[in-house]
């Protein structure tokens, strides 16, 4: 038994018009946590399809456990012993947490056709339970938060003795705890032997498991060392191919007088009593772990969701938001962290995903004059280095990115004066980050009053003058830019415990 | 939501108050059910203001389909007469079995459930109703079929037209009009159904004498206006020399009619038709329609009911068969006459 | 929950899924037509042009109603009742009108927005309760297609309505040589183009269908969209009745029954998805084409009845299957 459980020899993939891996050699030893790192379209996310069994590649070898594949799909390759976690949950939204759990292998009856459902809800609660989590076997998927099913989609991949567990960018949306969970597990699994491939954009956390590292940019494997070989900094470089010093761009922005003021918001058992206000050129981070409760407040700010009290204030005046309409005429506006679901139309092309807002609250005609808006649209593509084939490209073939910079300019057509971001670099890889970053910083300097939501300390700490922290529904703490620190803001966000 | 409920509601109501105040007093086809009608204020006061003493019997129609105009005819036919006539003897009370043979078997159980004495219908289909029929014959309900008959074994007793003589009616007609070597079209009700069939053997039949005559095409026009004045427009394009279409019923002869006169054709083809529906027998009086039969809706009603009082008297019945009427240029006045007087021709 | 669709295509490289995407349908549509004219020589001939425009034209302008509301992922039920409805009701109006010396132009035009006027409540009634509610459009038009059918049965007592006058020239005669119908059709294609391409109302429709959470979260008011859709299906619907009784030269209370779904298979093999936010008035165009040169060939080369039904519905499977195929995944 060699030390390799993979090995691939000069794989590559191409799509129409573009070559998404090219040449790629690479291999992960038994029993280790291989993590791979690379910029969106680098080609992370190809290869590990092309591993899975769902691609097919133009050239090259594959070599699982010391055997050479031919042909596969997802489903032999599952029965070799090859798991995957996809960045992309795909639930389907009726199926109980159970049935999930067990899809392909639920308990049955007496006769195959039947699937014994005591017994799966049993089994299913008993190993929830073991698991430590606090989830009921008979939800449904649909009702579980992002997180939640997260869990829920690892648990399936580790329980189904893998020989190579692939996890693509497992803890983008799960909170800081579960995270912890994880990567208990992936020691656990180590330890039984399993080998962990591992993708993720999280540079401070992949140090914590990773024990070789792989770089790629465009498609191309740059280098693979081990994790003691590398460095923050140095990983970046290779990442982006350049120089990058500055990871979190500020920019000295004069803050003027006050933009926007919330007193008393409460929505019953989700938040209460929030007090906060934020300046014109201001950045206002929002700390806090997940289902505290931020991303509730701000939607309840947008007309998104009712509100059960307080009021809202626009440089000093109270206004009434019952609706999106409202909010967006007086000024605020809102990213929600999931922009598939809320921030695109992701069928309709780039330019009528820009326009969207535009045609009423800033154009206002009835008819559309198709020239200006094609003007309009690709001015802010130029403005955000928005990067697509044309603007009548369906906006889902996007990366995401340049997704997030689509839905950006379709609020800055209309000139928000408060803008609220919940998660604006969720999912990105470093480069759009930065670039986003940029567009903030030359936002406040317009004068826009910006919130942000972020989950990710190391950023709430780069670009925010101040950092509000909300634990379980009520703002505990403020905390100015020069005070803050990871553990100062951890101390409110966790309340000094180690778990929710 | 309390708001819209009532505004539902008094929009309801608005409409079944629409409904007793028109003059023929259709029920919507929501009251279907014998026992909601029994129950329904307006409709017993209205169609019999001869109250019959309590206990007093109970007659139901129910009918095929009130979107079957010929059997919305008899339907009027004998609420009409029910009322003028039989008002002292027993209730009456339609219902509409909506061309479904389920619903017409749940007609029946309800009315013998809801104690009716005599149970008159139209059948939908001729094998369905069998069962339920013969439940309430042996539960002492007498039931009559009329402008059809089903496969019961007796059981019913039916007041019935044979569609294979209102074929042959026009078969013969044909016959005696058609030039020589005529190329001529059918148009046929829905595939299956006993009148079309027996229509379409009668037609046959009458045109035996006829060997010169080639029927060129036949296709199925569903009863409808519509379908008849589509087939016939692509017809008029690709059969050369059509000169005569017979159709199942008026319906599709009348949309026959409007084809050949949009292209022009009128006068070089002619049509016929079976059931002497009002616009048809204007159509033969001005020559638009070579002939129709006439299904004797009121014969129908009359002796449905009189078959009726018959069976509640304790008198036997014994089923019979109506003959239809060839109605042409010669004797359509009539048939004019006739509907005039049933309000169907102004 | 979306899956990315992971190309990076770099433009002027041809991508058949996309060709046929956007054009497949047109080149059925050719494709049929050449063959129609090979099979039958009476295909081409200027009268069977003509009839097969005539004969299309009502299930064309309901279909430019259904695309609208398919598009914004809603879909009407009721239109083969309704246009039982504001047809009787616009030739009955029409005949009482005359019958009481009003002149007849005014009277038909009086006929004639009534019709559409009908249309419109119904739609409204739809659309009110399906966005009050969040009701599932498909059950509430269902219902709503049941109790039209029984209004117009209480309207005309069962009974058609004959001799109705001079209104029937919208259904039977022709300006010059184009008939009336078809020009009444090619008014609502060219309405339903103007909303779906030049207007922002339009704009909003595709959002809506496409994502509408994303499209509230746009500060598109849905609501209010969604119910002008329907008004404008139903303002359509109206018209189409007017022309469908016209043309029959009486008003028939028990036609037109299951017309809906002809104008819905139209635009679903135009190209409009179920899924919502994907559509066009050309596509719908070509699709109800295409259905009515398949009647029409059927019936001139005397094909039985039951026959016909089999090829129609063969063919009408082929087309959606490989309108499946080439949009790709959807939700």
């Amino acid at each position: 038994m060699s030390e390799n459980i993979l090995e691939l020899k000069n794989v590559t993939k191409s799509f129409p018009g573009v070559k998404a891996i090219d040449d790629i050699s690479l291999t992960v030893k038994r029993g280790t946590v291989h993590v791979i790192v690379g910029e969106n379209g680098a080609g992370k996310s190809t290869l590990m399809k092309i591993i899975n069994g769902m691609y097919k590649p133009d050239a090259g070898e594959i070599i699982f456990d010391d055997t050479l594949l031919g042909a596969y799909t997802p489903k032999m390759a599952r029965d070799m012993g090859i798991a995957m976690i996809y960045q992309e949950l795909n639930i389907i939204p009726e199926m109980t947490v159970a049935e999930n759990i067990y899809l392909g292998r639920e308990p049955t009856r007496k006769f195959k056709t039947f699937i014994h459902n005591k017994k799966l809800n049993k089994q299913s609660a008993e190993y929830l339970k073991s698991q430590k989590l606090n989830i009921k076997a008979r939800t449904k998927m649909k009702d579980l938060t992002v997180s939640q099913a997260q869990i829920i989609e690892i648990i399936k991949a580790i329980t189904c003795n893998a020989k190579l567990i692939i996890m693509d960018e497992p803890t983008s949306a799960i909170t800081e705890s579960e995270t912890e969970y994880l990567f208990e597990k992936i020691r656990e699994l180590k330890a039984q032997g399993v080998s962990i491939i591992y993708i993720s954009h999280k540079l401070d956390e992949i140090f914590k498991i990773a024990d070789h590292i792989s770089v790629f940019r465009d498609g191309r494997h740059i280098k693979t060392g081990s994790a003691g070989e590398f460095n923050k900094n140095s990983i970046i470089t290779l990442m982006v191919g350049r120089e990058m010093s500055n990871i979190y761009p500020k920019e000295e922005v004069e803050i003027a007088e006050e933009a926007f003021r919330v007193e008393g918001l409460t929505s019953k058992g989700v938040f209460s009593d929030i007090n906060f206000s934020v300046r014109y050129g201001e950045i206002l981070g929002f700390a806090g772990l997940m289902g505290a409760g931020r991303s509730e407040i701000v939607r309840a700010i947008f007309g998104l969701d009712k509100k059960d009290g307080g009021r809202i204030l626009m440089g000093g005046k109270e206004v009434v938001i019952k609706s999106v309409n409202d909010a967006i005429e007086n000024g605020i506006i809102m990213l929600s962290e999931n922009r598939r679901k809320y921030g695109l139309i992701p069928i309709r092309s780039v330019r009528e995903n820009i326009m969207l807002a535009a045609l009423k609250y800033m154009l206002d005609k009835k008819f559309i004059r198709h020239r200006q808006e094609k003007k309009i649209a690709q001015e802010m593509v130029a403005r955000l280095s928005i990067k697509t084939p044309s603007l009548n490209a369906t906006v889902a073939n996007l990366s995401g990115g340049n997704q997030q910079k689509a839905v950006l300019a379709k609020w800055l057509l209309i000139k928000p004066k408060v803008l609220i971001l919940d998660e604006p670099t969720r999912g990105i890889d470093v480069g759009a980050k930065y670039e986003i970053y940029k567009i903030m910083g030359r936002l406040a300097k317009e004068g826009i009053a910006i919130i942000m939501i972020s989950s990710e300390l190391p950023e709430l700490l780069g670009i925010s003058d101040r950092i509000a922290v909300i634990r379980g529904g009520r703002l505990v703490g403020e905390i100015k830019r020069e005070e803050a620190t990871q553990e100062s803001v951890m101390r409110f966000a966790a309340g000094g415990e180690s778990n929710e | 939501m309390k708001k819209v409920i009532v505004l539902l509601l008094c929009t309801a109501l608005i409409i079944m108050a629409m409904a007793g105040c028109t003059p023929t007093a259709p029920q919507s086809s929501a009251a279907a059910s014998p026992s909601q009608a029994a129950a329904s204020p307006s409709e017993p006061a209205k169609e019999s203001p001869d109250q019959p003493a309590a206990g007093a019997k109970k007659v139901a129609f129910i009918c095929k389909a009130y979107s079957d105009a010929f059997c919305v005819w008899v339907k009027n036919e004998m609420e009409k007469l029910a009322k003028e006539k039989y008002a002292g003897e027993f209730e009456f009370a339609a219902f509409d079995a909506e061309n479904n043979s389920e619903k017409q078997i749940n007609q029946i159980n309800n009315a013998v459930a809801n104690k009716f004495d005599v149970i008159i219908f139209q059948q939908v289909d001729t094998q369905a109703p069998v069962t339920a029929v013969k439940d309430a014959v042996s539960k002492g309900v007498t039931v009559i079929a009329v402008t059809g008959h089903i496969e019961d074994g007796g059981a019913s007793i039916y007041v019935d037209s044979s569609p294979e003589q209102q074929g042959t009616l026009i078969g013969q007609v044909a016959a005696e009009r058609l030039a020589k070597d005529a190329k001529i079209a059918i148009l046929q009700g829905p595939a299956g159904n006993p009148h079309a069939n027996g229509r379409e053997a009668g037609f046959k039949k009458g045109l035996e004498t006829r060997k010169d005559v080639q029927i060129a095409d036949e296709q199925i026009g569903e009863w409808q206006k519509e379908k008849g004045l589509t087939i016939t427009q692509n017809w008029l394009s690709s059969i050369k020399d059509l000169q005569g279409i017979l159709c199942h019923n008026d319906n599709m002869a009348l949309g026959a009619y409007e084809a050949i006169k949009m292209a022009g054709k009128e006068g070089k083809i002619q049509i016929y038709g079976v059931d002497a529906m009002a616009e048809a027998v204007l159509a033969v009086k001005d020559g638009k329609m070579e002939a129709t039969v006439f299904q004797n809706a009121i014969a129908f009603a009359e002796k449905g009911l009189e078959f009726a009082s018959k069976a509640l008297k304790g008198e036997k019945l014994e089923s019979i068969i109506v003959d239809s009427e060839l109605v042409t240029k010669d004797n359509v006045e009539k048939y004019i006459e006739l509907h005039k007087q049933l309000g169907n021709i102004k | 929950m979306n899956k990315t669709v992971e190309t990076n295509i770099k433009p002027g490289v041809i991508d058949v899924k996309q060709l046929y995407n956007k054009y497949g349908i047109f080149a059925i549509l050719i494709v049929i037509l050449a063959i129609s004219s090979i099979i039958s020589p009476a295909f081409l001939t200027d009268t069977n042009i003509l009839n097969v425009l005539t004969q299309i034209s009502v299930v064309t302008i309901v279909a430019c109603g259904e695309t609208i509301l398919i598009i914004s992922g809603m879909i009407d039920l009721s239109p083969g009742s309704v246009i039982a409805l504001s047809g009787c009701l616009c030739v009955g109006t029409y005949k009482s009108l005359v019958a009481g010396n009003m002149a007849w132009g005014l009277a038909g035009i009086i006929s004639i927005l009534l019709a559409m006027g009908v249309g419109m409540v119904i739609s409204f009634l739809s659309s009110a309760i399906i966005t009050r509610y969040n009701a599932p459009p498909f059950i509430v038009t269902l219902a709503m297609m049941t109790a039209a059918r029984g209004l117009c049965y209480i309207y005309t007592g069962g009974q058609p309505i004959y001799d109705i006058g001079e209104i029937r020239v919208i259904g039977q005669s022709s300006l010059g040589f184009i008939p009336i119908t078809v020009i009444a059709m090619i008014l609502v294609l060219i309405i339903t183009w103007v909303i779906l391409t030049q207007m922002r109302f339009g704009r909003y429709l595709y959002a809506i269908g496409g994502n509408k959470e994303a499209a509230v979260a746009s500060g598109i008011k849905t609501n209010k969209t969604i119910m002008l859709a329907y008004l404008t299906s139903g303002a359509f619907v109206g018209l189409a009745g007017s022309i469908f009784m016209a043309r029959l030269n009486s008003g028939q209370p028990s036609e037109a029954v299951g017309l809906e779904f002809d104008a819905i298979t139209a635009a679903i093999i135009g190209g409009s998805s179920f899924n919502g936010g994907i559509g066009t008035v050309t596509g719908t165009l070509a699709g109800a084409i295409i259905i009515g040169i398949i009647n029409n060939i059927l019936n001139l080369m005397l094909v039985q009845s039951y026959y016909q039904q089999i090829v129609k519905g063969f063919i009408i499977v082929i087309a959606v299957i490989l309108d499946i195929k080439t949009k790709g995944k959807t939700k």
